[in-house]
């Protein structure tokens, strides 16, 4: 991956670990190790992606990710600690893109850094055509088909289907599916979202029970894996 | 004011003292015959009486009464040394004296009484006060019994306390059983039950009964203050031992997160490794998960002690739930098929989505490490026929739980075998047990008749809020 990337974490020995995880992908990586001076490095270099962790011992993680996302865009990926599903659900609210809890391995780490990357680098998917499994979806015909035979999914299955194919590989927390699938009166009636993943596990993959593309992430929301 | 005034007995020194008093006061009056006259002699003599009476006694009173009266009608009144009066009205003189004397002998005794009565009274009462004082202030058993000792001695009288009901009665005693709230604490016994008269008795037995009551009362507390002393110990053992747990894996949490990341790069490294460093570090990363999970496990555990959790209900599925936790262990599943059988159609559940998972996790990370490699573990979900539950169940083909534990296994630090290979603290279960009696459910262990361990839990079914369906 020819990206660039800076990594803001106060714990020397963690940040060797994603440095060296990155590094070994290609990636270039540039580190800070407070709050103040990661908003110097980011402001002075032209990166790719950040990855922050929460819990920084000079500023809040939040305030850091506030700053960047005032004059930012940079995709930024979440270290958090477990147990904090509040901080992670909030830091994605304020606009971080993703998260990784720890401790975590270097699989997931780089998995996540790769889904980031791609969505910022590639803006959108010219085709409009999706496959995952064995299902191929049309979003320009508006059609879905499962092994060569048509599905018929409801509006808001369908729409629920665009939200989180058009974040692939990115969390998105109940909040923001609610929203923007069934519209800001209904983003405390977490439970039709539950019910509507259930039906498009149903009909989409290959094992409801255990599903590999519509993902929950407890506590915080769905993730859409292709 | 504690002048001890002596029992009302007469002793052979008062009734010498009250003919003494007669003949002093007679020897005073007769030099006096002539300024005084004999009405007020008489008085003189009346006021001797009184004094008898107040110091001697009633006997030795009515005894100076009649010889005040003779001596005054022998020495004082003329004729002198006749005993007929000469003037008739000094027959009056005399027998109104001899009367009021012996009244006044009768009122004065009896104001001696009553007083002498009162201050034993005061003195009992004392008394008793005392003993609850030192019954209230004692801090073990051995301080009521000498307080009950100091009581009696101080008393004269002869008593024993029998704590508890397995000594016998000594014979001949008075028993006053000592009660609180309907438990027998024990026996107080009066040994010397036939001394003193029936009315005696009588005030006796009501004083033994207020004394039985205060050493119930003390022995009451003496309990109590013992059983929160032992309660605030094992709270405070308790608080220190979850504080130690949390301090101690919060500065684990680190180094753990670089041992799994290390030994996953390790695992995933691009240049492949020799086969035995290949499974070296398969093993590495697999036992770096373990206390991974264990460190989760009293984190948790310490949380949920510390009572700052409170459950985050949401409306919320099964099959998520199940979902999620068969992602999070796919590491440990590896090498164990999973079979899963989810009721269709299963009601939404109230529950905190992150603490469940907890447990669900917990259950099948327990069928994973106990079960031997490629054995199947089942997970299943359904409502029961009364259709107020939703269960979870996870089942596996190992060696099962041993024999007798069952019921103790949701136990904190409670293992299976505590000698086993397999990493574990003990914790997995109990902190299920917890966070799903905190749901208002329950869980169950028992050993399949074919084999393996099988741990089910239940939530109570509530009323989900409707959905709107779509076409």
């Amino acid at each position: 991956m020819d990206v660039t990337v800076l990594v803001i974490e106060d714990e020397p020995q963690i940040l060797r670990l994603v440095k060296n995880a990155l590094e070994g992908e290609g990636c270039r990586v540039f580190t800070a190790a407070s709050g103040e001076r990661s908003l110097i490095e980011a402001g002075t270099r032209k990166v790719d992606l950040i990855v922050l962790d929460l819990g920084l011992p000079d500023m809040d993680g939040m305030e850091v990710l506030r700053h960047l996302r005032s004059w930012s865009h940079v995709p930024v990926l979440i270290l958090s600690a477990r147990g904090d599903e509040d901080d992670k659900v909030r830091a994605l609210d304020e606009g971080a893109d993703d998260y990784l809890a720890k401790p975590f391995g270097v699989a997931e780490l780089l998995a996540r850094v790769r889904a980031l990357v791609r969505r910022h680098v590639r803006h959108e998917d010219s085709s409009g055509r999706l496959a995952f499994g064995d299902v191929e979806a049309d979003f320009v015909r508006r059609t879905v088909s499962r092994g060569g035979e048509a599905v018929h999914l409801t509006k808001i299955e369908y729409r629920l289907l665009t939200v989180l194919a058009a974040n692939a590989g990115k969390v998105l927390t109940h909040r923001h599916l609610m929203r923007e699938v069934w519209g800001p009166a209904y983003v405390d009636s977490n439970h039709y979202l539950r019910i509507y993943v259930g039906r498009l596990r149903q009909k989409l993959e290959a094992d409801p029970a255990q599903p590999v593309h519509f993902l929950t992430e407890t506590g915080v929301g769905y993730r859409f894996q292709p | 004011m504690n002048r001890s005034f002596p029992l009302p007995s007469a002793r052979a020194g008062a009734w010498a003292l009250a003919v003494l008093a007669s003949v002093a006061t007679a020897l005073v009056a007769v030099p006096l015959r002539g300024p005084l006259g004999p009405a007020n002699i008489a008085m003189l003599f009346l006021i001797v009486v009184f004094f008898v009476a107040l110091r001697l006694g009633r006997g030795p009173a009515v005894l100076t009464a009649g010889i005040n009266v003779v001596l005054l009608d022998y020495v004082i009144v003329p004729p002198h040394f006749g005993l007929i009066p000469a003037d008739v009205q000094y027959i009056v003189t005399l027998g109104v004296m001899l009367t009021v004397g012996l009244v006044t002998a009768h009122l004065a005794d009896g104001l001696r009484r009553q007083a002498a009565v009162a201050a034993g009274e005061e003195r009992e009462t004392r008394l008793l006060y005392e003993l609850a004082r030192e019954l209230a202030g004692s801090a073990n058993r051995d301080q009521i019994h000498a307080a009950l000792a100091s009581y009696s001695a101080k008393r004269g009288r002869r008593v024993a306390l029998h704590l508890g009901e397995d000594q016998p009665a000594p014979a001949g005693a008075l028993a006053y059983p000592l009660d609180a709230a309907g438990t027998p604490l024990g026996t107080l016994y009066l040994l010397d039950a036939d001394a003193g008269g029936r009315p005696a008795r009588q005030a006796e037995d009501v004083r033994l009964q207020a004394v039985a009551s205060l050493l119930a009362t003390a022995l009451e507390r003496l309990h109590y203050v013992r059983l929160a002393q032992d309660n605030e110990v094992e709270i405070a053992a308790e608080r220190l031992r979850n504080s130690v747990l949390a301090a101690v894996s919060h500065d684990l949490r680190t180094p753990m997160t670089v041992l799994i990341g290390l030994a996953d790069s390790l695992h995933l490294s691009r240049e492949p490794l020799p086969p035995a460093a290949a499974e070296t570090s398969l093993a590495l990363l697999r036992q770096a998960r373990a206390i991974g999970n264990l460190l989760n496990n009293v984190l948790d555990m310490a949380r949920l002690h510390s009572g700052k959790t409170r459950l985050r209900r949401e409306w919320q599925l099964f099959d998520d739930l199940i979902a999620a936790s068969l992602r999070l262990l796919k590491p440990q599943l590896a090498d164990h098929p999973v079979k899963v059988r989810l009721q269709p159609d299963l009601p939404l559940v109230e529950l905190d989505a992150v603490l469940m998972e907890r447990v669900v996790c917990n259950l099948i990370d327990n069928a994973a490490k106990y079960s031997p490699a490629g054995a199947p573990i089942e997970v299943g979900t359904y409502v029961d026929e009364a259709g107020s539950r939703a269960w979870i169940e996870v089942c596996d083909h190992g060696p099962g739980f041993p024999a007798g534990k069952l019921a103790r296994m949701f136990e904190l630090f409670e293992r299976g075998n505590p000698e086993s290979a397999v990493p574990g603290l003990g914790l997995g279960l109990a902190i299920c047990q917890r966070i799903v009696a905190a749901h208002g459910g329950g869980i169950e262990a028992r050993n399949r008749p074919e084999g393996g361990a099988c741990v089910k839990l239940w939530l109570p079914l509530g009323n989900p809020p409707p959905v709107d369906d779509d076409a």
